[in-house]
């Protein structure tokens, strides 16, 4: 089961520090990996702020696109890993 | 956070720089004129431990955690002039050994890293090509699934070892469309059929290791080799070079150490005008300026290592290490030929080659300029 929480953290970032502000449309399933949203610089930027926001360790061996495909898909990760929203 | 070191910590550190200090040093000033890499020296540290210094027993290492191993490395720093030598070594150790044993499978641990810890076999780590550097994961080199296997073509250039190698870590697209998530590693050995040797590649300084290319033409490679999954390659790779980042320059900072106390005793021996050089402020500040530059980067570069073996992420601690230690060496290398003063930068002193060789710090592993913009993009730039 997905937080809504998680998906709601993980959007406000992408808006605000990787898109900054321009609008796409972001949903919960927009291909991110496909329009080039998320490139190696923004990973490692994205993957410093789950592990600080949601207090996670995320291993290298779990850095796969299948879980950085869009919102829906890196919230599952961040749950699977234990990630805390309070 | 405890830096404090148990007195078997103290007792390895110092036994290396021994060990660098009586065993390393040999023909040093003809090696680095003659770009020579020493495999005499390169056994001797096997036989030492250093290669399997942070390997499990089980896998023919000795089992230290990686915070013990970087100490070893600053020890060795310390003793050991060849800063080629401790380049090669990190390269291997950091490079092709901690990814194998963070991402192989059994079989590829048990095949590989004992040789990878006597001595035997000399890794490299092919990740670097002609059209891409610090855009690290635009690679031209192709893996194309044949059979129960891959076929790679491609070149890689810049690759610490390659010249003396018997395994290279590869790294490939199987998927040129996907960027950085179509990258793989492949565990490729010297004798594989369309593996060869490039030109070697001549340096300003680190001469004494060595460097050069490696070209891949229709190069069949077994499934079995792949080190991880399809696509993980570059996850593989950050993490690599998160180690190398943080482990790299524990051999800095032994050179630190080294040319502090080489400058003290040259401060206090050297006269002029009828008194030691040191007492003139223009040469002791320089020291003060090393002494505060050796302390600082000790602190970020051990906080670095403690997050790693703790577990924790340190992206940002790795970044601001390398660019803070390597930046750190060049400054102290250019203020120990300063002290030196004409002798300094004479080969025979053996001052001028720690300059030459604290340029690359700056460059290999990320130069200084990606890390800064690794540094502004997780400060939230």
């Amino acid at each position: 089961m997905i937080d809504p929480a998680v998906v709601e953290g993980l959007e406000t970032f992408i808006r605000e520090r990787i898109l900054e502000g321009e609008e796409i449309g972001l949903t919960a399933t927009t291909p991110l990996l496909d329009l080039g949203i998320l490139n190696s610089m923004e990973i490692l930027s994205l993957i410093a702020f789950i592990e600080s926001r949601f207090r996670v360790a995320v291993p290298p061996e779990r850095i796969l696109a299948d879980n950085f495909k869009d919102l829906q898909t890196i919230a599952g990760l961040v749950t699977s890993l234990g990630g805390a929203t309070a | 956070m405890d830096f404090t070191w148990t007195e078997e910590q103290t007792a390895l550190k110092r036994a290396a720089a021994d060990f660098g200090r009586r065993e390393l040093n040999q023909r040093l000033v003809e090696r680095d004129e003659a770009s020579r890499f020493s495999r005499d020296s390169w056994r001797k540290c096997a036989e030492f431990g250093i290669q399997g210094s942070f390997i499990p027993q089980q896998y023919g290492g000795l089992g230290n955690d990686p915070l013990t191993a970087m100490l070893i490395m600053e020890g060795l720093g310390r003793g050991c002039r060849d800063n080629g030598l401790l380049f090669a070594l990190n390269a291997h150790m950091w490079s092709v050994e901690q990814p194998l044993l963070a991402a192989g499978t059994e079989e590829q641990k048990r095949r590989f890293l004992p040789g990878l810890c006597s001595g035997e076999l000399l890794g490299a780590h092919g990740m670097t090509e002609p059209d891409s550097g610090s855009d690290a994961y635009a690679l031209r080199t192709t893996a194309t699934r044949r059979g129960e296997g891959y076929v790679l073509n491609g070149t890689k250039t810049m690759v610490t070892n390659a010249p003396e190698a018997d395994l290279a870590v590869v790294f490939a697209t199987t998927d040129a469309g996907r960027g950085q998530w179509g990258v793989t590693a492949f565990l490729v050995e010297k004798a594989t059929p369309g593996f060869h040797l490039g030109r070697d590649q001549h340096k300003m300084g680190l001469r004494t290791s060595a460097m050069g290319e490696l070209v891949l033409t229709d190069c069949y490679v077994p499934e079995a080799n792949r080190l991880g999954s399809e696509g993980s390659g570059a996850s593989l790779f950050a993490s690599a070079i998160e180690w190398e980042r943080s482990c790299i320059l524990g051999g800095c900072l032994g050179t630190m150490e080294r040319q502090l106390e080489t400058c003290i005793a040259y401060a206090r021996e050297r006269r002029q005008f009828g008194q030691p050089i040191g007492k003139f402020q223009s040469v002791s500040n320089r020291i003060a300026d090393m002494k505060v530059r050796l302390e600082t980067a000790r602190l970020i570069l051990y906080q670095v290592a403690w997050r790693k073996m703790n577990g924790q992420s340190a992206a940002i601690d790795a970044a601001i290490a390398k660019l803070y230690v390597s930046e750190s060496l060049v400054s102290s290398s250019l203020d120990a030929v300063r002290i030196h003063g004409g002798y300094g930068y004479l080969t025979e002193l053996e001052v001028e080659r720690d300059l030459r060789d604290a340029i690359g710090s700056t460059l290999y592993s990320g130069t200084s300029d990606i890390q800064r913009n690794i540094i502004a993009r997780l400060s939230g730039l």
